[in-house]
């Protein structure tokens, strides 16, 4: 699978999806005009890429596949959509792929912690919760 | 007497792009008023909701300069205060009302319950069926939001509500 790059904009974050390197990360803020429309194609290439998964063309058994979540705000409209990417992250962890997720938060803003763990809190993979201190 | 300090106001049409000029000025004055990081984002994040709602849900009138959308946000001893207004079809007043009257109702914790409940089952509650915007509103604010209906004509109306944060 090809790597996907977003440069993030003032209303949509950054997006660094590199499948050979084992790591996924959105990252900024986010707040796009049409939330759909932004999120849906970064779902589709996780599902896509968890089917590859499943077909043996990766292997993660001696270095997980790191998930960062790293954001420094995002409005109500995208939280559903990324519940829908934390959700597809679980699928992952329940088809047995060595998988870790970092919820990053920065130093002070405990809305976005308490916002990764309600997210979270139905899914069977818990994420690590990481302090960013500026 | 608590002293008002006015550190933004914006009166006129809104789109996307003002939007994002308007949340520009706003971090840019924040950061000159506060240094706590979660006060700072949960004005911000009011901000947001606030005119993304007008943006998306609110009537816009142009007959009459008077009433186009405005909003100000002022510094209030310890507290931020926001006031924004916009016009909105007199139709929509009841269901509007319900949703602010609803979240007026609720404690904190089921303010937190119902946002968090609307994002994760991704379905209508049936009480007001309140948009998940103002419930994120009255989550980051304190106290209760207060709100007003002033009757343009029989069609519309210009609605104002008020956040302290």
């Amino acid at each position: 699978m090809e790597d996907l790059f977003i440069e993030a904009t003032n209303t949509t974050p950054r997006i660094e999806f590199y499948p050979n390197k084992n790591l996924f990360e959105i990252s900024g803020s986010s707040r796009p005009e049409d939330v759909r429309i932004f999120f849906d194609p970064i779902l589709t290439k996780l599902v896509q890429f968890r089917e590859e998964i499943a077909e043996k063309k990766y292997d993660f058994s001696k270095k997980a596949f790191v998930f960062n979540f790293k954001f420094n705000y995002f409005n109500s409209s995208s939280a559903k959509f990324i519940l829908d990417l934390l959700i597809e992250v679980n699928n992952f962890y329940n088809e047995g792929v060595h998988i870790q997720v970092n919820w990053f938060f920065e130093d002070g803003d405990d809305d976005m912690k308490e916002v990764g763990e309600e997210l979270t809190e139905m899914l069977d993979i818990q994420p690590q919760y990481i302090m960013i201190v500026k | 007497m608590l002293k008002k300090i006015e550190l933004l106001k914006y009166k006129g049409t809104l789109n996307f792009e003002k939007i994002g000029v308007i949340l520009d000025n706003a971090q840019s004055e924040l950061d000159n008023y506060s240094t706590d990081t979660l006060i700072k984002k949960r004005i911000y994040s009011i901000l947001v909701e606030a005119l993304e709602n007008i943006y998306h849900h609110g009537y816009l009138q142009q007959k009459n300069d008077e009433y186009l959308p405005s909003g100000i946000l002022s510094k209030y001893g310890e507290n931020f205060l926001l006031e924004i207004s916009n016009t909105i079809l007199n139709e929509k007043i009841k269901n509007f009302t319900k949703i602010l009257n609803f979240v007026n109702n609720l404690s904190d914790e089921k303010i937190k319950n119902s946002y968090y409940g609307k994002i994760k089952n991704k379905k209508i509650i049936e009480e007001g069926n309140p948009g998940v915007g103002i419930i994120q509103i009255a989550k980051k604010g304190k106290g209760k939001l207060s709100y007003n209906f002033k009757k343009i004509d029989d069609k519309i109306s210009y609605f104002t509500l008020k956040i302290i944060i």
